[in-house]
């Protein structure tokens, strides 16, 4: 039943993504709730327990996007694992700052590995798509400066919501 | 220790994944795609109209001060939009009577297909739409979209049965073959920053100025041409480079779309 409810609320978040982030755009960069929920998840849980939520979310976000099919998926698990690594093996805690940091780490991974996939599958003709986007550019450094910004405001969000959450719990004697 | 590294979660993803692009590439896919469609396509509709309604209510409660100013300057443009209208009527009647001189026949208006936005991907690598009309609606791949009026949107990129997803020219991956109206130059309009366009590959000897009008030139054969994509906002010029660029506004507000057309 827990994981029903977990899948439940995975696509919520994928729909919200889909549908409302994109009129929160700023200078045409959106925050990518799913991909801060999901490295949220792996500071805080066992990465044995929530691999499949990982592809899951991938495979959801790959259904909406125009790339080619599990190039986000990929992407996604490949962040993940690293930041999941990066948790336990160079600096853990629950300090804000510490998973902000994870945070702002992650969404630079994910966006690098996303374009080095995309330009591997044309090369290896899994996708006739030609990648023109250039990592060095000064351009897509940029986008990616706001992105990491984005993302972190969208951590505070998330964060305040696990407070409010959790104190409403305690309110209740849980 | 064959079974430990295969029982490794990262491994075991990776291996789902690999088999799941394999399944793909094979389409055994589309029908679970086309089911995850229908399931999600009636939420997905409800969760976009609300938002962009929400997001025009922001915009017009923020928008508000500025209604008399903007309303001055719109019956200025009215009235000279009127004026070109007099203008273009009477040299389409004009034309119209040519061709019949001639006996040149008048080009059929193409079939188009309406469809309503029910998702967006305006991420930072990607900019695509969603949309709820696919192959047995008869949409196909690399079809044109449009906006009533005759605004370029993008190009149909894959398709299902009862969706299709739009890259936009305001993709980073996109390109299209434009020319400026006014002076007939030609230039390949790509995405820029955000949701921005330039126009390059412009001439340095040509001449180009703000407030020119950016249209498709039909040139690769993909896009038709004269369909409208935007105004010259600024002329880039720097004299070493062999070519000029010139950032382009969009006519259209890539962050409101409701319904588009698909080109038959």
């Amino acid at each position: 039943m827990k994981s029903f409810f977990t899948i439940i609320i995975l696509l919520l978040a994928v729909i919200f993504q889909t549908t409302l982030v994109p009129f929160l755009a700023l200078g045409g960069v959106t925050p990518n709730l799913v991909l801060v929920l999901i490295l949220f998840l792996v500071i805080f849980k066992d990465f044995q327990e929530i691999w499949w939520l990982v592809i899951l979310a991938g495979l959801f976000l790959d259904l909406f996007s125009g790339l080619p099919f599990s190039l986000i998926s990929l992407s996604l698990l490949i962040t993940a694992y690293l930041i999941y690594w990066f948790n336990r093996s160079v600096f853990s805690g629950a300090k804000i700052w510490l998973v902000a940091a994870l945070i702002a780490l992650g969404s630079l991974f994910y966006n690098f590995i996303l374009i080095a996939m995309a330009k591997l599958f044309t090369l290896i003709n899994l996708s006739q798509k030609v990648i023109y986007s250039n990592i060095f550019s000064w351009d897509y450094l940029i986008t990616l400066f706001l992105v990491v910004a984005y993302n972190l405001f969208a951590l505070l969000l998330l964060y305040g919501i696990k407070k409010i959450f959790y104190q409403k719990q305690g309110a209740r004697g849980y | 220790m064959l079974k430990k590294i295969f029982s490794h979660p990262f491994i075991l993803s990776l291996l789902i994944i690999v088999g799941l692009i394999f399944f793909n590439s094979q389409g055994w896919l589309k029908t679970p795609q086309d089911i995850f469609f229908r399931l999600t396509g009636s939420s997905q509709k409800i969760g976009y109209q609300l938002s962009l309604k929400a997001n025009n209510l922001i915009d017009f409660l923020a928008s508000i001060n500025k209604f008399n100013q903007d309303n001055i300057q719109l019956t200025k443009e009215n009235e000279e939009l009127l004026s070109q209208l007099v203008q273009l009527k009477e040299m389409a009647r004009e034309n119209e009577f040519l061709r019949q001189q001639i006996g040149l026949v008048s080009g059929e208006s193409p079939q188009l297909i309406l469809a309503n936005v029910i998702g967006q991907n305006l991420s930072d690598f990607e900019k695509c739409l969603l949309i709820n009309q696919g192959a047995k609606d008869g949409v196909k791949e690399k079809a044109v979209v449009i906006l009533a009026g005759n605004f370029l949107i993008g190009q149909v990129i894959e398709v299902g049965n009862s969706f299709a997803k739009v890259q936009l020219i305001i993709d980073p991956n996109s390109r299209v073959s434009a020319l400026i109206q006014e002076s007939g130059v030609a230039g390949l309009v790509k995405s820029s920053q955000g949701l921005n366009l330039t126009v390059d590959l412009i001439p340095q000897e040509e001449t180009i100025r703000e407030g020119q009008t950016v249209v498709t030139s039909g040139l690769a054969g993909i896009f038709p041409s004269g369909l409208l994509i935007g105004q010259i906002s600024q002329v880039v010029s720097i004299d070493v480079q062999v070519f000029q660029e010139a950032k382009i506004k969009p006519a259209v507000d890539f962050k409101k779309l409701d319904k588009v057309f698909i080109i038959k």
